[in-house]
């Protein structure tokens, strides 16, 4: 891929509307990395995970300032996909281990973390988001997630003025503060995690 | 309610790098928060929780637009076309599978035939009895009966004739180096058949020339003077002329070079 069309990908990776970059990345890069997980003893839907998870590595990393642009695209998630699959088959072979244990009577589980939120704590994630309502969900996406002003939110939701925004912005933070709080694994997940530069 | 937009107002500003996390601590507890720092991690986990899960949801709805792209462009239509496509890989699929097999199998030919070559073996295939059938006209008067002895198989019989004689031609060496060879002295067999070409070169001569050749380089082959022996097939390989030409082949001389 020509340099121009990186640098292109990345900067529409810094917006908050991502998914036309997405589907490029998955239209560049998507066979190549499944070629290289199936022909490591992986599934075509293995390879389909892992490029699903290296995508959101990359993101991660351009969100958070932390990529660039300085080494290609495609050896970023070429190398993250690598590692994700020989992690995913470190913890295949580790699970198949446990169970051996499990049939002898010994448990020696240990727990693995990844570098994004591994796949409990996103299902935990959406669960949250989910419990918090749409309405919610949409406003602290605005204001969190988009970066728009209370005045931006007011003018793009049906409330009378902005201290009436204002409350309910902070009851739903409550609501979303009081959801991690009773997940205290989904919280400790998300505590190392930068927060997005905007 | 306004005290808490008020605190929210004051995390927002922390999180939004307006104000130091020192500078929020201090304005917390001013609103009497009791635990500041457990209040801002909470605050940042929220934000980071609404963050993390937009990407998660923008990723998963391409991932699965995708992957049902993928499976609508392989309708049955596109089904047949790739099937028409792996159709006509397959011929060079095979080719390479032959070709891969046969260069296997020469392979396990070639290092059978070089585990088996030995100097020995070549010889058993090269050694061919030599016969006297007819009396060259070479215009000598003999005076002993050697050549009866040769054709009656009593090799001894025929160097200790040849040892008697005085002055010998190059028919009565041939035979008698051709004797010690059939009696295993390979040693004298080469001296006398080297005499003999030695001589044939200074007097212009050819009489047992091809024969000389031959038998000596059978008897370099006995006596392992490999190098010997292959200069001299070599020399017979390369003449179509030579009475034993067809003795010799290329196989052999690969086989010469290996036991070298």
């Amino acid at each position: 891929m020509i340099v121009k069309t990186q640098q292109h990908i990345i900067k529409a990776l810094q917006q908050p509307d991502i998914e036309k970059p997405v589907r490029e990345l998955y239209d560049y890069y998507f066979e190549g990395i499944v070629a290289h997980i199936c022909a490591n003893g992986g599934s075509r839907e293995d390879g389909a995970d892992v490029f699903q998870d290296a995508v959101i590595v990359l993101i991660e990393k351009v969100k958070t300032g932390r990529f660039r642009g300085d080494s290609s695209i495609k050896t970023f998630l070429s190398a993250i996909a690598r590692n994700l699959w020989l992690f995913e088959l470190r913890t295949r072979e580790r699970r198949k281990k446990r169970e051996l244990f499990y049939m002898n009577g010994e448990n020696n589980e240990t727990t693995e973390t990844g570098s994004f939120l591994d796949k409990d704590s996103r299902q935990d994630l959406q669960k949250v988001l989910a419990e918090i309502g749409d309405v919610c969900r949409k406003l602290l996406t605005g204001f969190y997630y988009e970066d728009k002003s209370i005045k931006e939110l007011l003018a793009e939701f049906d409330y009378e003025n902005e201290q009436v925004l204002r409350n309910k912005k902070s009851k739903c933070m409550k609501k979303i503060k009081e959801l991690l709080s009773d997940n205290s694994t989904l919280l400790d997940n998300l505590k190392p995690l930068p927060l997005y530069e905007q | 309610m306004n005290n808490n937009i008020h605190i929210e107002s004051v995390l927002d500003e922390f999180l939004k790098r307006r104000i130091t996390r020192a500078e929020a601590e201090v304005l917390l507890e001013k609103e009497s928060v009791q635990d500041a720092d457990l209040e801002i991690n909470l605050h940042l986990a929220s934000a980071k929780a609404v963050q993390r899960y937009n990407i998660l949801k923008q990723v998963q709805s391409v991932h699965y637009a995708y992957l049902q792209s993928q499976i609508k462009n392989h309708t049955p239509k596109n089904i047949e076309a790739g099937k028409s496509a792996s159709i006509k890989m397959y011929p060079i699929k095979w080719a390479l599978r032959i070709a891969a097999s046969v260069i296997l199998i020469m392979g396990a030919w070639f290092a059978y035939q070089y585990s088996r070559t030995s100097a020995d073996k070549l010889y058993s295939e090269l050694y061919q009895a030599y016969n006297v059938n007819t009396d060259r006209g070479i215009g000598d008067i003999t005076t002993h009966n050697m050549v009866n002895e040769f054709k009656a198989g009593n090799y001894g019989a025929v160097i200790k004739t040849y040892e008697s004689l005085s002055a010998t031609n190059n028919r009565e060496k041939f035979l008698a180096a051709y004797a010690c060879h059939v009696t295993g002295d390979y040693e004298k067999a080469s001296a006398l058949l080297n005499e003999l070409l030695i001589n044939n070169k200074k007097t212009n001569n050819r009489l047992y020339n091809d024969e000389a050749e031959f038998y000596l380089a059978l008897s370099c082959l006995k006596t392992k003077d490999i190098r010997s022996a292959r200069l001299l097939f070599e020399r017979i390989r390369e003449n179509p002329n030579h009475t034993f030409h067809e003795k010799v082949s290329k196989w052999t001389i690969r086989r010469l070079k290996w036991l070298q």
